[in-house]
């Protein structure tokens, strides 16, 4: 009973949190859509099994147990990993309202370096930041959904800190202006 | 000596740097920072260098997913869903997947139906009656009782004297006695 209300509230809740997360972690436009696609029949098919309280943490485990199959899967066929995220939605300029042209392509490209760089921390290290950084996840949520303890998760994202760091060292945003 | 080991760049430092660039330290951790940053410029650098990277991450959002893309996904792959329309789809995005939404929908119905039941609330009517008009009132259910036990009585009375001894007891005896007429018949 109401499981298609519970469903659309769901559905309405996480679809972009599965989206961005599978965004970073497989650097790929169609795999990330396939992979949403994915989840959300498979939240439909287990909708009268799962406590809704506890959903976010089974939704973003079962993202990252399918993204890592994609990986494998990809890993098998081509080396793909360093793609320019030309599949990135230009969601930096839409969360600011200046007018100034040069100050929007200044911010485009300040998020466009920085998602790379989040893009080239190695898988481990990536989940843990996306989850935290972008998705606002607790230490706790992410060690559930990742099944990590949670000392792992705040070595792994202080390492992605520190690597994030490194990735943009030589990247000066002021020269852009 | 200690002091110095203190705001010393090691990778002590270096973690408590991040966990203040990024916002996540503790107070102790803060203050420690604050006052390694006054004294060593390197750490100030530092601290500087990873507040910039954390402003730029921290600007980053969570990406859209395109809602026609998502209910194409639906319809195409839940069967339960097939047939529900665009409308119906729409207006439940509106108002019920939205939690501030459907609060404010909730809240803004049973205030309409508080308010309703305050304002057609049924008034209370107080009778008051006189001693004379409570006899009089008295006197005549009496009356109509009176009639009412009248008409009883003699529908009592027709239905012990006529119908049940006419109509029904008479057939009865008939009945008995053609049966017992029948029976001796038999004994002889």
């Amino acid at each position: 009973m109401f499981a298609e209300q519970r469903y659309r509230f769901l559905i309405q809740q996480y679809k972009n949190k599965i989206y961005t997360y599978s965004l970073y972690m497989l650097k790929n436009r169609m795999d990330a859509d396939d992979v949403t696609q994915e989840v959300m029949i498979r939240i439909w098919q287990n909708i009268d099994k799962f406590n809704i309280l506890a959903a976010k943490t089974w939704i973003i485990k079962t993202t990252n147990n399918l993204c890592i199959d994609y990986l494998r899967k990809r890993s098998i066929a081509v080396n793909r990993e360093f793609e320019i995220d030309e599949f990135f939605e230009d969601t930096y300029s839409k969360n600011h309202n200046s007018e100034n042209p040069y100050l929007i392509t200044h911010f485009k490209m300040v998020a466009s370096k920085v998602k790379e760089a989040i893009q080239r921390l190695p898988e481990n290290l990536r989940s843990v930041f996306v989850l935290y950084e972008i998705e606002e996840m607790k230490y706790e949520e992410i060690s559930k959904a990742l099944d990590l303890p949670i000392n792992s998760v705040k070595v792994y994202l202080l390492r992605a800190r520190k690597k994030l760091q490194e990735e943009l060292k030589g990247y000066e945003p002021q020269e852009i202006i | 000596m200690n002091r110095k080991k203190l705001f010393k760049l090691n990778e002590e430092m270096v973690n408590r740097i991040i966990s203040v660039a990024y916002g996540d330290a503790t107070l102790a951790d803060k203050f420690i920072v604050m006052r390694a940053t006054a004294q060593n410029p390197e750490i100030r650098e530092l601290l500087s260098s990873y507040r910039q990277t954390a402003k730029e991450v921290g600007v980053l959002r969570e990406e859209e997913y395109p809602d026609d893309l998502l209910k194409n996904v639906i319809r195409k792959n839940i069967p339960a869903f097939k047939n529900t329309s665009s409308f119906l789809f729409d207006l439940y995005s509106a108002v019920f997947s939205r939690p501030v939404i459907s609060a404010v929908t909730s809240i803004v119905l049973i205030t309409t139906i508080v308010i309703t039941l305050m304002v057609n609330k049924p008034a209370q009517i107080s009778y008051h009656y006189s001693q004379a008009e409570i006899n009089n009132a008295d006197q005549q259910a009496r009356k109509a009782f009176a009639i009412v036990g009248k008409f009883f009585k003699q529908t009592q009375t027709t239905l012990e004297n006529e119908i049940m001894g006419e109509h029904v007891a008479k057939p009865i005896n008939n009945g008995i006695g053609i049966v017992n007429n029948i029976l001796e018949g038999e004994t002889k």
